[in-house]
């Protein structure tokens, strides 16, 4: 066994002081005292698994194994941050809110416990040479950003879809899989569905369509590039809740500027919002109006990753400008046809913001992700949410699935 | 050759021509929307509608300042913006550092298990991130609005692709110097990653000012509701006041296109950075 520098003990010894003295000192203190005796986990007191942590932190220290260490020292941390959620066991007084208010009624003891465990952990860090634990720093902060804010929902999420679950009701039933078997038989679930299918099937063959032909003018022309990108560019930078704002008045059936425009055209008002069979057709049409801007810059950047010299021998060989669009560009600008097919579909489906704005779900334009918010946050039922919105994963992932095979298999050949 | 070029001639008046009537498309509804803010509501509500104001007036963006706090949803939006581009840029840059160039054990396993993250779409997370933030007594709150714009996988995968490109030599140098690895990541990769960093933060400021379902849940006051949730107001009480409407909506678009104006080539290179994904 190698030997650590002693002047570690530094961190070493006054962790287990520290840790030792918060054994004895109250843990909350308001009304009502709580030691850490008071606390248990299956039936073993608190003040007897830190007992044992502390001695088989002190025995493992002799044998020197740098591991084992950090390991004990892991675990102590771990019992000391697993107190505030320990709320059956809070007395009485304590319960009214969750986890916050632990930390108003904490006292001396928690602390000490908690800053003894953060000296060992420390130490056992500094055992390992620097350039070994540098990496894990530097990943800490988004490893834990991703863990809390996606994967921990994302499990959470399975686990509330298969319990009747409301924010306000204590009591939550597990339910199995009756969330789903509901899910898949209610009509309106499956309509609002087939809305959003419907919509991004106006919205991703437009935005690949319109992105595609107005990247490839502003790529031809001479002069005046940059000013058409940043007026394109525009719509894409301002918040969907305003343009949504702009574009129901717009919209208005009776003062809006789209009926006066075809009005021009000796054309009846239509009610563009208000009609069912028109409404979802006129909030694509505003993102993809939206997003196109977006969409020309990628696929600007995609032919201007084209070789000068193949477009160049096209044209000595005496290639047309037709010939050169559909057998050079287009067969070249295959990964960004690939990004925005991909994530405009993604994005398509998920709808909400514009759909939330402009008509409210009437006529028609329930999307399922309008369907499923207004059931988990209006209605409360968000178990039955829960499972909703797994059933939406799953088939987004399906499609993007099946869009990458389909994507690959093109390109393979 | 003569033909050619008279062809090419024809080509590039049809482009223009298209491309300048589509521009006015993109263009008109905001120029229709600032007009309108300057007209008083009976003006508004007449047909065929008016282009420029006949009853010039200020009058509408005084009562939006006076209905709704709305200094106070500048300063909230202000605030909630600034620390999650700080935070998304911070956690973004140190790990995609990490990822780019250090060996560790795990490293390509962490990796995809980020970028498998990004395959989870919001929908899915955001009733239980509601019910987290809820149990933690975090509704109506500053850090429930900063958390969930203050980490980018995407980001990281950026910074990754763009700190490969820094040779090796400059850190070892560093090194050799005897600059800590802390040090190296302030003064070798930070001054190297700058174009990066600002295409992040520009991703990252038009997301969270834009920013409006996490928002809509998790604040109910006035004392931290965002511009958009201003916007967002007027349209749900007010339905018919759409002078008010088109005001505040104004108000909220303002801040950021002005910024776009100023930054219009960081912006576009930005988004063309964002690309460079698969």
């Amino acid at each position: 066994m190698e030997s650590y520098d002693k002047s570690l003990n530094i961190l070493f010894i006054p962790g287990i002081l520290i840790t030792t003295i918060g054994l004895f000192l109250p843990i909350i203190a308001d009304k009502g005292i709580m030691f850490l005796k008071d606390f248990n986990v299956f039936g073993i007191s608190y003040l007897y698994i830190f007992i044992a942590i502390i001695v088989i932190n002190i025995l493992i220290n002799f044998t020197s194994k740098r591991k084992w260490i950090m390991l004990a020292s892991f675990i102590q941390l771990f019992f000391v941050l697993s107190i505030p959620f320990l709320r059956n066991q809070w007395k009485q007084v304590y319960r009214a809110k969750f986890f916050l208010y632990f930390f108003k009624k904490a006292t001396f003891g928690w602390y000490f416990l908690a800053i003894g465990s953060v000296f060992l952990v420390v130490y056992a860090f500094k055992l390992f040479s620097k350039k070994k634990t540098v990496p894990y720093l530097f990943v800490t902060p988004t490893l834990v950003g991703v863990c809390f804010l996606t994967f921990f929902p994302a499990i959470f999420a399975i686990f509330i879809s298969f319990r009747k679950w409301n924010l306000l009701v204590p009591v939550k039933p597990f339910v199995g899989l009756s969330n789903y078997a509901q899910a898949i038989t209610d009509e309106y679930f499956l309509r609002s569905l087939w809305t959003s299918f419907k919509y991004a099937l106006g919205v991703v063959p437009s935005r690949i369509v319109f992105g595609f032909l107005f990247a490839y003018l502003i790529y031809s022309i001479p002069k005046f590039k940059s000013f058409f990108r940043v007026v394109y560019f525009l719509p894409f930078v301002t918040s969907t809740v305003a343009v949504s704002v702009i574009w129901k008045w717009i919209y208005h059936p009776y003062y809006g500027l789209a009926n006066y425009f075809i009005s021009l055209f000796g054309m009846k008002p239509i009610n563009w919002l208000g009609n069912p069979s028109i409404a979802i057709w006129a909030v694509a049409a505003v993102s993809v109006w939206r997003s196109l801007g977006y969409d020309i810059i990628i696929f600007l950047s995609g032919i201007n990753d084209i070789p000068e010299t193949v477009l160049e021998a096209s044209q000595i060989d005496g290639a047309t400008r037709w010939q050169q669009f559909w057998k050079i560009i287009v067969p070249l600008i295959k990964p960004s046809l690939i990004l925005i097919f991909i994530t405009s579909t993604i994005s398509a489906i998920q709808v909400f913001t514009e759909i939330y704005m402009m008509t409210g779900g009437s006529a028609d334009t329930k999307t399922a992700v309008y369907y499923i918010w207004e059931y988990g946050f209006t209605r409360l039922q968000m178990g039955y949410a829960c499972a909703m919105s797994m059933i939406l994963f799953g088939i987004i992932l399906i499609i993007s699935l099946i869009q990458m095979r389909v994507t690959n298999l093109l390109e393979e050949e | 050759m003569k033909s050619k070029k008279k062809t090419n001639r024809i080509f590039y008046t049809i482009c223009y021509i298209i491309l300048s009537l589509v521009a006015v498309i993109m263009i008109m509804p905001f120029l229709w929307m600032i007009l309108s803010t300057f007209k008083p509501l009976y003006e508004l509500y007449i047909f065929p509608p008016t282009f420029l104001p006949q009853n010039f007036t200020l009058e509408n963006y005084k009562e939006v300042f006076t209905t709704v706090p709305f200094f106070k949803y500048y300063l909230n939006s202000f605030i909630v913006t600034v620390c999650s581009v700080i935070l998304t840029l911070f956690t973004a840059s140190t790990a995609g550092f990490a990822f780019a160039k250090y060996q560790f054990k795990g490293r390509n396993a962490i990796f995809k298990v980020l970028l498998s993250a990004m395959m989870i779409p919001f929908p899915v997370t955001i009733i239980p991130l509601y019910i987290m933030v809820y149990e933690l007594g975090l509704v109506d709150t500053y850090a429930a609005l900063i958390v969930t714009g203050s980490i980018s996988i995407f980001g990281t995968f950026l910074m990754r692709q763009f700190i490969l490109g820094i040779p090796d030599d400059l850190l070892d140098a560093a090194r050799i110097d005897g600059a800590s690895e802390w040090l190296i990541y302030r003064k070798v990769i930070l001054p190297n990653i700058k174009p990066v960093l600002s295409a992040l933060a520009i991703l990252s400021f038009m997301g969270s000012w834009n920013a409006f379902l996490w928002p809509l849940l998790v604040v109910n006051t006035d004392k931290h509701k965002t511009v958009q949730l201003g916007v967002q107001f007027f349209s749900q009480q007010y339905g018919d006041l759409v002078h008010l409407q088109l005001t505040a909506a104004a108000l909220a678009i303002l801040p950021i296109v002005i910024v776009y104006l100023i930054l219009q080539e960081q912006f576009i290179q930005g988004i063309t950075m964002s690309g460079v994904k698969g």
